[in-house]
């Protein structure tokens, strides 16, 4: 037993120092544009700044104490702007990352939640994020654009995928070898602006795209964070809302079975005792002169979903005490 | 749950831990729950049917030595010949059989069109069938005496590591190795995690690397010329062969884990010299199993010249048939029947062709031509197993026969790296050079006389090629879909 247990030990301690040296090649190994085979072994790695969220988690930190936090996909960072709920005294902060599920949620979550200590979470639940059983994309974003630490460990672990580990490897390598993580902008498309707080205002109309119609299958694991995230936010004592937001009607179409999901989502937050509001089902179709793309909201479509939303959240007196009042009081 | 995925890698370990801490009278059943658990990972519902075909089978097991007569015997053998192949028919071959007949219909002038069925085929469906009909057949021919352990039979029936892909395992070889306490032995565990991490080096590091440029290729043949289709059709013959003896490897080394003996499924296919060795090399439990049930009923080489050409070509037919309901498996079974045919029939020319050329070459000339020729015509026949349709095959075949230009190959034109490429070539001759110094160790316990440091590199070796070269998409493996 002892001979064995010695013997699995030293190849415990062979394998890591031949991982160290592997990892070392195949980092140093340039292949193609300058890219090291390290680097080609993911599919669909990315350089960090390439989205906004390089910005976001730049920022979290100087927003202590939000009445409302913004989660979600790119629907969320795309859809919420903070400015709007700041004429009616509510600060807030936008959370929303590219293609965040809510596994990614859940996770960024446990990261920020004592800082931002929000009063009122409102996620966008974009029903094609649950499709996702692994929230690969979203991790790629958030680890290529923040620094290490247990969250991220537990992402890792939660995706389920030897990919992530990789990324995780390969993303941390490069900044430590090439260049530092403060030294990246965050790239922005001509038509788009960054807000402080995590908003991307987009103007111009861009062109529809028709989709291939299609049925969405969505993962029960995602669901199950869902009520990870309802969770955690109740032993921090904050509230949680859940809306989609609107959607061109020639997108809607494509979903085939998008009312029969929209509606097993909304069975499943009732049953755990939260609000779901599908804009698509609720009010009238916005035209397509408010969309940039087959499924974002442009800086017209976000006032007019933001002042819509805010006239139901006060209708509904679903709006959180404001911290500013509490403190008068 | 794929044995490339997360969730198998959870699953192992806790079976593996819970087996040795358990009793030996509890250990099959943990095993048989644990089995379920795994196939029902899939769909849930599909449990129906292997208990269909396990009580069906243990319960005609037990009736047959019983019956008073061989008529009764034969009429109980039937009926669980009828119920296993009638659910592996309405599953597999219903819609098929009703294609090809409103096809054959229409060419008769009679226009029906029938209903498609379209039911999902349950995944082993083809797999556990066979290994519950070899218990019932070799209880109906005296060779085996049925147990009366319904536990242990439902086990056999569904054992998780061999269950979906087999290898197809016969009940004198797996059954009674339930009933033997299984004391936990440090060398086979070893032995079996170094055959898990060998099969997932062949599944996701060469076979999913390969899949890439295969199904680009194949998905549209038309699309591209015989360079690509050549290159396509060699790396099929590689993606097959470590898709499907990574998974018997993974298979056999979990149950390696657990104390079980699997049969060896694969022996280094690709170094046969003539088809008849090929078989004795490729799905060996399912050669040996159509030989045993197919062959030798049909009078094997027992009946006359013409009646053992025809058991040889109407078995390897039927193989043919097994692997899939389309006619492409069966243009595939058909080569290698005629193949098989060919050479018996000119036996005697080959030897005497063989004894004139050692004459005047030395004997490893004759050794590569005959490697090369049926290297050759095995991948040929890949052309009809991988393709979507005959006619895509036909294009496939006629385009490498004709539009080869291997120094216009680039992988980029068709979506991919260099360094895939590169990636794919290191896989294969890695795997080549580990099967020719393994040639010789019929167990498999891999790498187990190499000096420790060479042990320990090869091994960390693959298990930094899985860790950072695997492909990880959980792609499914290609014999799932038999």
């Amino acid at each position: 037993m002892f001979k064995h247990t010695l013997s699995a030990v030293g190849f415990t301690f062979y394998v890591a120092v031949f991982f160290a040296f592997g990892i070392y090649a195949i980092h140093s190994i340039p292949v193609e544009k300058s890219q090291t085979v390290l680097r080609k072994t993911i599919p669909g790695f990315r350089a960090p700044g390439r989205t906004a969220t390089i910005r976001t988690l730049r920022e979290v930190n100087d927003y202590p104490n939000v009445d409302i936090l913004f989660l979600g996909s790119s629907h969320a960072y795309r859809g919420f702007d903070p400015r709007m709920f700041q004429k009616h005294h509510y600060t807030s902060f936008n959370l929303g990352t590219t293609g965040q599920t809510p596994l990614n949620s859940y996770y960024l979550l446990k990261r920020y939640i004592n800082k931002l200590n929000p009063k009122l979470v409102i996620y966008e639940l974009f029903p094609r994020t649950l499709e996702s059983s692994d929230g690969l994309e979203s991790f790629y974003d958030i680890v290529t654009n923040s620094y290490a630490d247990p969250t991220v460990l537990q992402m890792a672990f939660a995706t389920h995928s030897p990919y992530a580990f990789r990324y995780m490897i390969t993303s941390y390598l490069e900044r430590k070898v090439k260049r530092k993580l403060e030294t990246f902008k965050g790239i922005l498309q001509p038509n788009e602006t960054y807000i402080p707080g995590g908003y991307v205002e987009t103007t111009g109309q861009g062109t529809i795209e028709s989709r291939e119609p299609k049925m969405m299958h969505i993962q029960s694991r995602q669901l199950s964070y869902l009520k990870d995230i309802i969770e955690l936010l109740h032993e921090h004592q904050s509230k949680i809302l859940f809306v989609v937001h609107p959607l061109p009607q020639s997108t809607l179409e494509a979903f085939l079975n998008y009312q029969d999901i929209s509606q097993e989502i909304n069975r499943y937050l009732s049953d755990l005792g939260v609000n779901f509001f599908d804009f698509n089902l609720l009010f009238p179709p916005y035209p397509d002169s408010n969309f940039f793309d087959w499924h974002h909201l442009n800086i017209d479509g976000v006032q007019q979903f933001n002042e819509q939303l805010l006239t139901l959240l006060l209708k509904k007196h679903l709006l959180p005490k404001r911290r500013k009042d509490q403190e008068t009081e | 749950m794929l044995f490339n995925s997360f969730e198998y890698l959870i699953f192992l370990p806790l079976v593996f831990i819970l087996y040795y801490l358990l009793p030996h009278r509890f250990r099959a059943l943990l095993l048989l729950i644990a089995s379920y658990y795994f196939y029902m990972s899939w769909k849930a519902e599909y449990i129906i049917l292997i208990l269909a075909s396990t009580f069906i089978d243990f319960f005609i097991g037990q009736r047959i030595p019983l019956a008073p007569s061989k008529q009764a015997k034969k009429r109980l053998l039937a009926i669980s010949l009828i119920g296993n192949l009638g659910l592996l028919f309405t599953f597999k071959y219903l819609d098929f059989f009703l294609q090809s007949s409103s096809e054959l219909l229409s060419l008769m002038g009679l226009s029906v069109n029938f209903p498609k069925a379209s039911l999902i085929l349950p995944v082993g469906i083809s797999f556990y069938t066979f290994q519950t009909l070899s218990y019932t057949i070799d209880v109906y021919r005296g060779l085996l005496t049925p147990t009366s352990n319904l536990l242990r039979f439902a086990l056999y029936v569904s054992f998780f590591p061999q269950l979906v892909a087999g290898p197809i395992e016969r009940p004198s070889h797996l059954l009674y190795q339930f009933e033997q306490k299984a004391l936990f032995n440090w060398k086979e565990t070893i032995s079996g995690l170094k055959l898990i991490l060998w099969g997932l080096f062949k599944k996701v590091v060469i076979a999913d690397r390969l899949a890439a440029f295969v199904d680009v290729i194949y998905d549209t043949p038309d699309q591209h010329s015989g360079t690509y289709l050549l290159v396509g059709t060699l790396f099929f013959s590689f993606q097959i062969m470590c898709d499907f003896s990574g998974y018997s490897d993974i298979a056999i080394g979990s149950a390696r884990l657990l104390g079980i003996d699997l049969m060896k499924n694969f022996n280094r296919p690709y170094a046969a010299r003539c088809f008849t060795d090929f078989w004795r090399r490729w799905h060996i439990s399912l050669s040996t199993w159509f030989r045993d049930y197919v062959y030798i009923p049909l009078g094997g080489n027992r009946a006359s010249y013409l009646i053992h050409l025809r058991n040889l070509f109407l078995t390897f037919l039927i193989s043919g048939l097994w692997h899939g309901a389309n006619y492409t498996f069966v243009i595939w079974g058909a080569l290698h029947g005629a193949f098989i045919v060919l050479e018996v029939t000119t036996r005697t020319a080959r030897t005497a062709f063989r004894e004139a050329l050692e004459k005047i070459l030395p004997l490893f000339v004759w050794s590569c031509l005959s490697w090369a020729l049926v290297f050759t015509l095995t991948n040929l026949t890949w052309i009809f197993f991988r393709a979507n349709t005959a006619s895509d095959a036909w294009i496939v075949l006629t385009r490498c026969m004709s539009d080869v230009s291997l120094l216009s190959f680039d992988p980029t034109q068709i979506g991919l790296t260099w360094l895939d490429f590169v990636l794919c070539c290191i896989g294969i001759f890695i795997l080549e050079v580990v099967q020719f110094f393994e040639r010789d160790r019929l167990k498999g316990d891999l790498f187990a006389t190499y000096p420790l440091i060479l042990r320990w590199s090869v091994l960390s070796l693959l298990l930094f090629a899985v860790a950072f070269f695997g492909v990880f998409d959980y792609s499914e493996f290609i014999y799932f879909q038999f």
